[in-house]
């Protein structure tokens, strides 16, 4: 691997050697039509940003490639008060907004092109995510704080809201490839084009990684082989990070009609440090994920209505391609009597189950958009929506064996408990129809009142009303001053209304949503045209948060809606391009939540983050862009036994050739440059947390990057 | 024709039988001449020679390219010129391709045709200004079309105050200055020799200027500095003045609004300009500013002067910022 860096940083010397010879615009161009953004902007290549009253974060493409993003995972974690933790199962991201944290993160809504993409099995993106390239991202919008009055369900702790290229956007045809640690290669091709009036676009990606080797010292099975005297934990071992990705878009516009398709197919995905906690090197994952939609805008559709119209399908699947090892084999699994001796002896396979999900998610909507009232800016929609799980599956080898009614053989096949009260969850469906309407009231000359409410009713849990309100003074020239209230709920998924056939973990049909209410005041302010400052404080109060609760058998928990938890905190962010080549970016936030039940600090999320970054173009058609983003003050689980876990910084490096020969580009990318040993927090357990050490993070990595533009 | 519109007694007809036959003749001598005119570009080459430019100003010369597609008929040959392409490489060209005309696009390639010595006919285009005889459509944004623009969204606005060192496009500015005076309005140009004097003039109009006056920044010799830009809006915002400018970098600042040119209907016109040029029609006038032009509206600006924006001019709005 060494070689290949050393080849890597030889080959990109080389190529800085030669000579530069960029094609120069009119500067005269530049004076007509404006800076590169807004041309972007005014020739159709990308759409301004909507001026949503909220706390909101706009990342182009531009910035992603010159922060030398690879996933958007790296974007995110440059937003103030986001921050991407990691859980135990596939090392999945779990978007932590303002302090608030859950395993399976179902609080932030992700949207790509303005459809959810949340999973009804636990209200994620799915078990088998594997992370999403950015080489198809036109922009993400992110905004902080709740958004059900606009978005409904799950616009909870922040909104991420992912926006593919257009044909435009690409225009011509790139191919690009990339490769360095952990035997990582990445290869693209995209093409954006048009005939007539018909505008197209196609993007394919495909990523491979065997992932990071940073080992995990002690896990679950560590634990029960002390107990048990069993020698079965694979640990010390890497988590398992091994990832083959294909994502593929297409894009059709005609006029104001757009069409697109697309699938993010997850094919041997490792399930990082066990779904269990316990490692499992073996077991690979398939994931599927295909959409289609279908839009019309129309932003003039009469003199004084805009008309947007939107219908959506989405389909997932968890599948379970090599076993599911939950323990290793030589395990006793976790069936202990009181006195710590096995139940069911040792499974000499291991302890294997197969859960296997797939699901269809179907949605139409129609918003308006009326201008005909003086002051008034009306925006009115109303939607259907229809998902299921139709389909569940699961094998196993332990339990009851539902066609015999005795438990199944630890040493014998897997048995098969599909459609039987066995498996560990049922099919389900759930429909959803909303109606919401907002008002923009320009009610004196630098005052506006935004005022929304939004009406949903769900066919399983029933209805919902949440209202919003934002008040903006525009106090200056340059400063903006908006106050917001916000509510918002998040749905219970299908796994903590249906969970059945476990041993510790027990859904509840009855849950309510979870609630959030929260308020906000926001300062952005440009001192200086070149320099842009935005200062936030919020508070909110999170309820009915869904947990599970022991039951009174002892042995199990049942999903309640049973938890509260406070916040409170500030953002900063502030934007400056020094020069014309020279621009920093600068965040710092700072939250102080508390779990309420039991008036202690809330666990896992950082109580402090910072951000920085540089980006030099130091000599024309080169750059270099650094980044340092600190993670502070993270606190335990009250119960957690451990001391508190470290804080760390990573810092990374870019360097990017571009106009090199006319249109190939290359670049240099350093992640980690420092090798920080940074973790992310693994859950407490009972009577000990399962992987003590907690999860590590991937050290320095090392890749080079080319494309070609034709 | 007979009957099927009645007039009101009391009102003359908007049209006049003799202006309607007028206008029927009109009608069908544009469709022969245009049907002649596309016959002949149908079998013409026309050279489309346009610079390197990194994306997204590639688009701009795209869409005009588009434009032109759209109106000319014949065989249409592309070449795309870069820092390295020179007179030889053109002229190889022009040997290889034969074309009957050529559209330049952009200022290295006008003058570069300029210096070739050839017969083939060139129309300019995607140029501020034009040191050749060539015909064509500058980028410059037509004053009066802009003098439009400020009316529909500030209707109350009766004086305008411009600052110049402009000498190839004072002509339209002065043509500005009519459309504004025929609506009973004025147009006042300030004339100064350099940017330093432009800036203090600026400032000089920016505190004599009343409310809703107009203070209309140009790109090129007079353009103004940041510092001097962020005076103008903090003045512009305590004394309600309509600050707007041709740059619309500055719409996102706080000006009111600027105008853009709309590239794919500037492309049409210069599609138009190469089939008269084609059919050996006299152009006149020669370069003009372009008249197709796109809005770009700052809206928290039109808040805070309490400008009333219908349904039906927000509409024509191409962008709200």
């Amino acid at each position: 691997m060494a070689t290949c860096e050393r080849s890597i940083i030889l080959s990109l010397t080389l190529f800085c050697l030669i000579a530069n010879a960029k094609g120069q615009t009119d500067e005269s161009l530049a004076a007509i039509y404006g800076d590169e953004e807004f041309v972007s902007i005014a020739t159709g290549i990308s759409q301004p940003v909507s001026k949503a009253p909220a706390v909101a974060s706009v990342i182009t493409s531009s910035d992603i490639r010159k922060m030398g993003a690879l996933d958007i995972d790296d974007v995110l974690t440059t937003i103030p008060g986001l921050h991407v933790a990691k859980s135990n199962i596939g090392y999945n991201p779990i978007y932590v907004f303002r302090g608030i944290y859950s395993d399976f993160n179902p609080q932030v809504l992700i949207l790509i092109n303005n459809i959810p993409i949340t999973n009804l099995f636990h209200g994620d993106r799915g078990l088998v995510w594997s992370g999403m390239p950015i080489e198809a991202i036109s922009r993400i919008e992110i905004i902080r704080g709740p958004g059900s009055a606009i978005y409904g369900a799950d616009a909870f702790a922040g909104v991420i809201n992912i926006i593919t290229k257009s044909s435009i956007e690409i225009e011509g045809t790139e191919v690009g490839g990339r490769a360095g640690s952990s035997n990582t290669g990445d290869g693209w091709l995209q093409h954006g084009g048009y005939l007539g009036d018909l505008h197209y676009a196609a993007v394919i990606e495909a990523h491979h990684t065997d992932g990071h080797e940073e080992k995990i010292t002690s896990d679950f099975q560590t634990f029960l082989d002390a107990i048990t005297g069993t020698t079965a934990s694979i640990a010390d071992g890497p988590a398992s990070m091994e990832r083959d990705n294909l994502d593929a878009r297409i894009e059709l516009a005609y006029q104001d009609i757009i069409l697109r398709v697309g699938t993010q197919i997850r094919d041997g995905s490792g399930n990082g440090a066990g779904i269990a906690q316990a490692l499992d090197p073996n077991n690979r994952f398939i994931g599927q994920r295909w959409n289609a939609d279908l839009n019309y805008v129309n932003d003039s559709f009469s003199d004084n209505w805009g008309v947007k119209a939107q219908a959506s399908a989405f389909f997932t699947s968890q599948e379970v391609d090599k076993d599911l090892i939950l323990f290793p084999p030589g395990s006793t699994g976790p069936f202990l009597d009181e006195f710590g001796q096995p139940l069911f002896g040792i499974f000499p396979n291991g302890i294997i189950g197969n859960p296997e999900v797939f699901e269809r998610h179907y949605r139409g909507n129609v918003t308006g958009n009326y201008r005909g009232l003086k002051d008034h800016d009306i925006t009115i929609g109303t939607g259907y929506y229809f998902g299921e799980i139709y389909k569940t599956k699961e094998e196993k080898n332990f339990g009851f064996n539902p066609h015999t009614g005795l438990l199944i053989d630890p040493a014998g096949p897997l048995v098969d408990v599909s459609d039987t009260p066995f498996v560990f969850l049922n099919e389900n469906e759930r429909e959803n129809t909303f109606v919401f309407v907002q008002d923009v009231w320009h009610f004196a000359n630098d005052w506006e009142l935004t005022s929304g409410v939004r009406f949903d009713h769900y066919s399983d849990f029933g209805d919902t009303v949440n209202p919003r309100i934002a008040l903006v003074w525009s106090a200056r020239h340059n400063m903006t001053i908006k106050a917001l209230y916000g509510e918002a709920f998040r749905a219970p998924s299908f796994a903590e209304m249906g969970e059945q056939a476990n041993p510790s973990f027990l859904g509840n049909n009855s849950l309510e949503p979870e609630t959030l209410k929260s308020y906000e005041l926001a300062v952005n302010y440009r001192p200086a045209h070149n320099l842009v400052m935005d200062f936030n404080v919020f508070s909110y109060k999170w309820s009915d948060i869904i947990q599970f609760i022991p039951d009174s058998s002892g042995t199990s928990r049942t999903a309640q809606n049973a938890g509260e938890q406070t916040g409170f905190g500030f953002e900063y962010e502030a934007k400056w391009s020094v020069t014309d080549t020279l621009n920093v970016v600068g965040n710092m936030a700072w939250q102080k939540s508390t779990d309420e039940d039991a008036d202690e600090d809330a666990a896992n999320s950082p109580e402090k983050q910072m951000y920085f970054r540089v980006n030099w173009d130091f000599l024309p058609n080169y750059s270099a862009n650094i980044q340092a983003n600190w993670v502070m003050d993270r606190n335990r689980d009250y119960r957690d036994p451990r001391k508190a876990i470290d804080d760390y910084v990573l810092v990374d490096l870019t360097l990017r050739r571009t106009n090199l020969f006319g249109n190939f580009e290359l670049a240099l990318l350093a992640k980690n440059i420092f090798d920080e040993d940074a973790r992310e927090p693994t859950p407490n357990g009972e009577p000990v947390p399962f992987i003590p050490n907690d999860l590590p993070l991937a050290g320095r990595s090392l890749l080079g990057e080319i494309r070609y533009k034709f | 024709m007979t009957g099927t519109i009645q007039q009101p007694r009391t009102a003359p007809a908007l049209i006049s039988r003799r202006g309607k036959r007028h206008l029927i003749t009109c009608f069908f001598s544009t469709l022969v001449i245009n049907s002649l005119l596309a016959a002949q570009a149908l079998a013409s080459d026309l050279l489309i020679v346009f610079p390197e430019a990194p994306s997204p100003y590639s688009k701009v010369f795209e869409d005009m390219i588009k434009g032109v597609s759209s109106q000319y008929t014949g065989t249409i040959h592309r070449l795309q010129t870069s820092s390295y392409s020179d007179v030889a490489y053109v002229r190889e060209r022009l040997e290889s391709d034969r074309p009957d005309i050529i559209l330049a696009l952009g200022a290295k390639n006008i003058a570069m045709l300029a210096t070739m010595d050839i017969t083939i006919p060139v129309v300019a285009g995607a140029v501020r200004a034009n040191p050749t005889d060539t015909p064509g459509i500058s980028i410059f944004p037509d004053p009066v079309t802009v003098m439009q623009k400020l009316l529909l969204l500030s209707p109350n606005t009766d004086s305008v105050f411009v600052v110049t060192a402009l000498t190839a496009e004072n002509g339209y500015l002065e043509e500005a200055q009519i459309h504004m005076a025929d609506r009973g309005k004025s147009l006042v140009i300030h004339r100064v020799a350099d940017i330093r004097a432009a800036a203090n003039q600026y400032l000089e109009v920016s505190s004599a200027a009343r409310a809703y006056d107009g203070i209309w920044i140009l790109p090129g010799e007079t353009a103004i500095d940041n510092a001097i830009m962020g005076q103008l809006l903090q003045s512009a915002w305590d004394k309600n003045i309509v600050l707007f400018s041709s740059n619309p970098n500055d719409v996102r600042k706080g000006t009111l609004f600027a105008v853009y040119p709309d590239n794919v209907n500037m492309g049409r016109d210069l599609g138009v300009l190469v089939n008269k040029k084609l059919a050996g029609d006299i152009v006149e006038p020669r370069f003009e500013p372009v008249k197709q032009l796109h809005l770009a509206v700052n809206l928290r600006t039109s808040r805070h002067l309490g400008l009333q924006l219908s349904g039906k001019i927000r509409s024509d709005i191409h962008l709200e910022l």
